[in-house]
């Protein structure tokens, strides 16, 4: 589609199946600096299968991740990691480590297993650190803090490492409002700096703030567009089996949508 | 309370050690002496190598206990999982079998060092060869579920080989007893080589590795997505831990829970990475284990109690207590 830019991260027909099931049914799709990308769908939609896939972390059966115009599975791991940052929904172990270190793992990919972190990566860390307000715990165990300080720490781990590709798949479990608004902002202040950013969102008003909407649903791609495409809002109720309807807030060009459950 | 920093840990680990040491120096079978002049043989052929070679047998255990609840990411594995102990057991029963038939009076109380020697080295290659029976069965270190199947695959197999064995040959069953209670009383200058090589070797690769461990935290796919390949990594610790199991265990036989114990001790009272936690679970399992030796050593003179039974009292105790003290969330 776009000549003028080869796309930071694209999926080319990705096709990948769990026994007979089609988790992922021949993706395609690019993902350009300068957006930020939410993936929304019903569950079991092959939401964070797509993620990963993306990742480099699931091989799919047939089709093939492009990073920067090479094929993913070409990278060496370390320079792919610097490239790209990924944040999961995983379950921790017992962590008794200590918070900042956590954060100071997402500079890995650049100081290297064997390295040591420099001046450059504690100011990454620190920063990522205020930005997410985890700063004033970051002293403190992991498995000590409240979930949304746990979600709050790990997403300061995915910025500190300030990768030109975020995928982040459900960023904003366990956060309260003030901080989903922090964490949207900081995604849209990386997206206006160059960043592809992707997020996985259930909460499909924080969803429709994004600038490009792809809905999955039964491992294929339904609609792709800004959510100010109406094609895209239909589909987008469609999928979820018109749960919800589609509210426009604000004037022309300002348009914001919200999605409000239909409740009789 | 204010938490304690990796420094202090060490240092009140080091004083406990240099005390303990001083203890296992004068606890002899007439009770405790300090006459170290008059009883200057005894001390230098026989109390001194015990106590040093407890130590870094505890310190084999406790960073091999580390290494374990790190890869496998649960804060109740231990240095024995992967066939290890299982594969120590049959080549010490096989050997004195074998002996047994050859009508050679083998076994661990054979006074005679080469014997001796000859089920010291089977232990060792028991241990080692158990583990890899795991990872072959397991096809290498990439899926961790897959591993800690094939290693209780492993343990249950050759658990029934060896007990078929013992059923043959009673010699075999009672020099098999004194290798599953573990004990340090063959510990003498001979054993303290290949421990210290054990320990001088493992334990600074695996602190250079440990931010693998960090990483496993947050999950393997996360560790991955990090630019880590972690199969290979977990391969390389794994068989780190499979020498240091193997060689404590060779020297001492299967001590109970010091592997298990020695890095929550560590744990509990520090904020740490794994880097400092692989060190301080060495320093912490080595007093662990040289405590249990004078202990074991002193209450009964000039009886001596099997030290991994007092291990596994105290060791099965503190892990009672952990138990109803932690939500149990945080031990699964």
């Amino acid at each position: 589609m776009s000549t003028q830019t080869a796309p930071l991260l694209a999926s080319a027909e990705v096709t990948l199946l769990r026994g007979e099931r089609r988790v992922l049914d021949s993706v395609s799709m690019s993902l350009h600096g300068g957006a930020w990308t939410a993936i929304v769908g019903p569950n079991g939609a092959g939401k964070s299968t797509l993620m990963a896939v993306l990742a480099g972390l699931l091989r799919p059966m047939s089709g093939t991740v492009y990073l920067a115009g090479r094929a993913i599975g070409d990278w060496p791991i370390q320079k792919r990691a610097q490239q790209l940052t990924w944040l999961g929904q995983t379950a921790l172990s017992a962590a008794d480590i200590a918070a900042h270190e956590i954060v100071r793992l997402g500079r890995l990919p650049q100081y290297g297993l064997l390295g040591i972190p420099t001046s450059a990566d504690e100011a990454a860390v620190a920063a990522a650190l205020d930005e997410t307000e985890a700063a004033s715990f970051a002293h403190r165990r992991l498995s000590e803090l409240s979930a949304g300080e746990r979600q709050r720490v790990l997403l300061a781990r995915a910025f500190a490492a300030e990768a030109p590709i975020l995928l982040l798949d459900e960023p904003t479990i366990h956060l309260d409002a003030p901080h989903q608004r922090r964490l949207l902002q900081s995604l849209i202040a990386r997206a206006r700096g160059g960043a592809a950013v992707i997020t996985v969102l259930h909460d499909l008003t924080l969803a429709l703030a994004a600038d490009r909407l792809v809905v999955l649903a039964d491992g294929k791609v339904q609609a792709d567009g800004p959510p100010a495409d109406l094609a895209v809002r239909e589909t987008l109720r469609a999928v979820f089996d018109e749960a919800f309807t589609i509210e426009r807030l604000g004037g022309e060009g300002t348009a914001r949508w919200a999605a409000v459950p239909v409740l009789c | 309370m204010k938490a304690w920093t990796a420094w202090q840990l060490g240092a009140a680990l080091l004083v406990a050690a240099v005390l303990l040491g001083i203890c296992g120096l004068a606890a002899g079978s007439q009770g405790w002496s300090f006459a170290w002049a008059d009883e200057w043989w005894l001390i230098t052929a026989i109390r001194g190598p015990r106590t040093l070679g407890a130590f870094l047998a505890g310190g084999l255990l406790g960073l091999a206990g580390a290494i374990a609840q790190g890869v496998f990411r649960n804060p109740l594995a231990d240095p024995y999982l992967l066939g290890s102990a299982s594969g120590a057991t049959l080549a010490i029963v096989l050997v004195v079998a074998a002996g047994g038939l050859g009508g050679i009076p083998l076994g661990l109380a054979s006074s005679a060092w080469l014997l001796r020697l000859g089920t010291v080295g089977a232990a060792f290659v028991g241990a080692l060869a158990g583990v890899m029976l795991t990872l072959v069965l397991s096809r290498g270190a990439s899926r961790t579920t897959v591993l800690l199947l094939a290693g209780i695959v492993v343990g249950v197999l050759l658990g029934a080989v060896a007990n078929l064995t013992m059923l043959f040959s009673p010699e075999a069953m009672r020099s098999a007893q004194v290798f599953l209670l573990g004990t340090t009383g063959f510990l003498g200058w001979r054993t303290i080589g290949p421990l210290l090589a054990t320990l001088i070797v493992a334990l600074p690769i695996a602190v250079r590795y440990s931010r693998v461990l960090d990483a496993l935290v947050l999950g393997e796919s996360t560790a991955a997505s990090l630019g880590i390949a972690v199969p290979q990594v977990r391969l390389l610790l794994i068989v780190l831990m499979a020498l240091c199991t193997g060689t404590a265990v060779a020297e001492t036989g299967l001590v109970a829970f010091v592997g298990l114990v020695a890095p929550h001790l560590v744990r509990r009272s520090v904020i740490v990475t794994h880097g400092a936690l692989l060190a301080l679970a060495a320093l912490a399992g080595g007093v662990l284990l040289l405590a249990a030796d004078v202990v074991a050593r002193s209450v009964l003179a000039p009886q001596e109690l099997p030290v991994g039974l007092l291990t596994a009292v105290v060791g099965g105790t503190y892990l009672l207590v952990l138990l109803h003290r932690r939500p149990p969330e945080e031990l699964i």
